[in-house]
């Protein structure tokens, strides 16, 4: 079989929903492996795959359990592809292998009933029917999930069976242990040809299955991706996610996202009796440069975007009101939490290197970057430059860049400019005692949405402000002042 | 006359048969138990695997257990083929042995079966839960020796704890050591369940316990400090609580450092986990010292196994009697002839 290494997520959001994922069956974890961002000639088959999942979705929100039983196969669906591999290489099948198949063909043939009256028809998901295969190994007219090798495949086996009982009676009622060790010896004997007998009627069976194991490899893929989807409806229904618009990455329209959400974040904040502020913005083709207080919720911002948009190339529903984006060829984030001294490498000297690998990109597809507080490590009057020379580059590349900073002056010919809304009234709460108090506060004054700006925009100067409401030392902060007023 | 053996482990759901030492006639009892055709539907499986046909330092031949048709057997996949009985498998367990997963199969003749069950607690009590969920209503758990018989124990409703000659040569050994071991197995309780959910699960850890039951001192069982740590105590009402095996060096220190122990309590999660010889308890009982266990193991029955592989024959009669004298249990037999309590036809009078 095809083995990929797992795929890795872009971004942090992504990772986290992906190991949040409830998938049970080998099947459905080995589909969660093949997973790929859609490449931009799959646009597609990305609209199929998001089209399905929308009808599973309405499914779902219709009736809460309609899932239920489809789902409760995958809790005990073996993975039978060694079996399967043994009986292609031509070996005889043994009683495991045997009971093995006979319970996939029964789990798989329970689905396939039920998704055929499900009336879901999704084009991806189809399943061949292998009730054949049931018949195969339970001769018997009642269907049981026990196998054994049964009488009914050979004459001979039925007979050296009712000659062994005979002779397990006789010895269960002998009393003379001479006689007894000479019937078990002739036990013996018939075990061994009970053994032979039952080698051939398995050599047979398997025989049988062989003409089978294309369609069981084939349902066993499609009770994967069928279970894939399921734990992306799953998903989608628990927060409410809406279905993407994806288009062509070169069309050049604007990427629009209304009302983001960020479940990691937000699950944290509940946590603490919060709420997550929604946020929306909009990125042309180009440049956009994102400022904002300290503690305004910038790089949850820019997060929540990435993450959002590299679920739609991964065909998942996005936690958002509406979200309409480009296929991207790449999504790459530069967020300066790089440092390893491990490697030998500064917080800039890693920042550095993302930035060769996102030049290196720009020039083979149209991508998102997305650049926190670029060059925040380095001297103020080089990092502007920095951002500066970024924010160009990135204007002309084509791709669609956000970068977030505190550097003043940045001004980008055909940028566009957002900031956070930040604090509201200022000055009404700057007496209070107990930190947590004021941090509470601090978030309740806080407003996290993004507004767009003009060119002639100020980096908001409020790290004081906010370094007076966290209670810093007021000696330090008359000292402070002294250099803010000289 | 008292009652057999089968009808003794009548009404239970779960029985264990753990071993004194290898060859102590537990595949013997077994065999007993399987062949004396109750009216329910009987189950086995095993603490893990143990060995094979002939014992490998004596090469003498091990009974194997036969099974009657009908009786579900619990054994890993790779052994499946060297049982020569008839079989359907009914399913898998999800549990994974060294000889391969675990299957439930249903016998559909007499034959030999080769077991070889999980070894842990947890799962040993998931494969009980399953085999009943089958229709089994009695399980036969084939414990291990002595010492490994914790998930034998811990997962059983009863027990029957095989001894004989293979355990020592000595009659009046053998009376002692089983003796002994019996009293350890049905050690008091205590209870004190929050105590010993704060101990780490997989440390050798010792929890003492003040009068009013407050955690006042925490050790490993294992260092050399434990001792020191319950003698600081000297005088105070006191229990020790451990989750792991109660050591003879431990002890022997203790013993050095305290001429008195009445102040002390010492509880062990059972009986197999006190490591100590009939001597050694003597001298902590006789000091005040309390022994006590988490779990008692409910023991219904000794039986003996007269023969060793070695060769060696002892009167069986005359050890049943020592036994019967040392402990307050029914004693049996293991090879005794036909007309003895331990036979299948005594069995079918009853």
């Amino acid at each position: 079989m095809h083995r990929q290494k797992k795929y890795r997520a872009s971004t942090p959001g992504v990772a986290w929903l992906l190991s949040e994922l409830q998938i049970e069956s080998l099947y459905g974890r080995e589909a969660l492996k093949n997973l790929r961002p859609t490449k931009p000639d799959q646009l597609e088959q990305l609209h199929q795959s998001l089209s399905e999942l929308e009808t599973m979705v309405a499914a779902a929100r219709n009736d809460k359990s309609y899932f239920d039983q489809a789902g409760s196969i995958f809790k005990c669906l073996r993975f039978i592809n060694g079996s399967l591999d043994n009986l292609e290489a031509g070996q005889v099948p043994d009683e495991t292998e045997l009971l093995e198949i006979k319970g996939f063909a029964m789990m798989l043939t329970s689905l396939k009933n039920w998704y055929d009256k499900s009336g879901l028809q999704l084009p991806s998901v189809s399943f061949s029917d292998i009730e054949p295969v049931i018949k195969i190994l339970n001769p018997d007219r009642t269907i049981v999930t026990s196998f054994h090798v049964h009488e009914a495949y050979s004459q001979k086996l039925k007979e050296i069976r009712a000659e062994k009982i005979q002779l397990e009676n006789r010895i269960l009622q002998c009393n003379d242990q001479q006689t007894r060790d000479e019937l078990r010896n002739q036990r013996a004997r018939l075990v061994q040809a009970e053994k032979t007998e039952e080698h051939l009627v398995r050599e047979n069976l398997g025989q049988q299955l062989l003409e089978w194991v294309t369609r069981m490899r084939h349902n066993g893929l499609a009770a994967g991706r069928f279970e894939l989807l399921l734990a992306k409806t799953r998903l989608a229904c628990r927060f409410n996610c809406t279905r993407p618009e994806v288009f062509a990455g070169n069309v050049k329209k604007p990427l629009q996202a209304e009302e983001m959400i960020n479940p990691e974040v937000e699950a944290i904040l509940a946590s603490h009796g919060k709420q997550f502020t929604p946020v929306s913005i909009e990125l042309n083709p180009g440049t956009t440069l994102l400022t904002g207080a300290n503690m305004g919720g910038k790089s949850v911002a820019l997060m929540t975007l990435a993450m959002n948009a590299e679920l739609a190339t991964l065909g998942f529903f996005v936690f958002a009101r509406r979200f309409s984006t480009p296929l991207f060829d790449f999504i790459y984030l530069i967020t300066g939490d790089g440092q390893n001294q491990a490697s030998g490498l500064s917080s800039f000297g890693a920042e550095i290197i993302r930035l060769s690998e996102l030049t290196a990109l720009t020039r083979q597809g149209i991508g998102l970057a997305i650049c926190d507080e670029f060059a925040r490590s380095t001297n103020p009057s080089e990092g502007s430059r920095f951002v500066q020379a970024l924010g160009e580059f990135l204007q002309q590349s084509g791709s669609y860049g956000i970068i977030a900073t505190h550097f003043d002056g940045i001004r980008i010919e055909g940028a566009t400019y957002y900031q956070v809304i930040g604090l509201k009234e200022k000055n009404a709460l700057e007496e209070h005692a107990d930190r947590e108090a004021l941090l509470k506060k601090l978030c309740e004054k806080m407003d996290y949405r993004l507004q767009k700006i003009n060119d002639d925009y100020q980096v908001p100067k409020d790290a004081m402000h906010i370094a007076t409401i966290l209670g810093l030392d007021s000696e330090f902060l008359s000292i402070l002042r002294r250099h803010y007023q000289s | 006359m008292g009652r057999s053996l089968a009808e003794l482990i009548e009404g239970y759901s779960c029985v264990a048969i753990i071993g004194m030492e290898k060859n102590a006639g537990k595949t013997t009892v077994l065999n007993h138990l399987l062949s004396s055709r109750p009216a329910v539907v009987q189950a086995i499986t095993s603490i893990g695997y143990d060995g094979e046909d002939t014992d490998q330092v004596t090469g003498t031949d091990k009974p194997s257990i036969y099974v009657g048709c009908g009786t579900m057997v619990a054994t890993a996949s790779s052994l499946l083929g060297q049982c020569d009985f008839t079989r359907e498998l009914l399913r898998f367990t999800g549990f994974h042995t060294p000889m391969g997963e675990v299957i439930i199969t249903r016998a559909r003749s007499d034959g030999f079966a080769q077991i070889a069950g999980p070894s842990t607690t947890v799962q040993m009590s998931a494969l009980i839960g399953m085999l009943h969920e089958l229709g089994a209503t009695q399980v036969l758990v084939d414990g291990a020796a002595a010492r490994k018989s914790t998930a034998a124990i811990a997962s059983s409703e009863a027990c029957i704890l095989a001894t004989g000659a293979a355990f020592s040569p000595n009659p009046d050994d053998i009376v002692e050591q089983t003796g002994h071991y019996t009293e350890l197995l049905t050690l008091p309780e205590f209870e004190h369940e929050t105590a010993f959910t704060c101990i780490n699960e997989d440390a050798n850890s010792c929890i003492l316990l003040d009068q009013s039951g407050n955690i006042c001192g925490l050790t490993s069982a294992l260092s050399d400090e434990c001792a020191d740590r319950i003698a600081d105590r000297n005088g105070q009402p006191t229990t020790a609580l451990f989750n792991g095996a109660v050591t003879r060096p431990m002890l022997q220190k203790l013993l050095g450092k305290c001429r008195r122990l009445d102040w002390l309590q010492i509880v062990a999660e059972d009986g197999t986990r006190y490591l100590i010889n009939s001597r050694q308890k003597l001298d902590l009982t006789s000091r005040g010292a309390r022994l006590a266990v988490r779990r008692q193991v409910n023991l219904i029955a000794v039986t003996v196994n007269p023969t060793a592989p070695s060769g060696l024959r002892l009167d069986g009669a005359e050890l049943c009697r020592h036994l019967s004298e040392r402990i307050d249990l029914p004693v049996f037999d293991v090879c005794a002839s036909e007309n003895q309590i331990f036979s299948r036809k005594a069995v079918q009078h009853a």
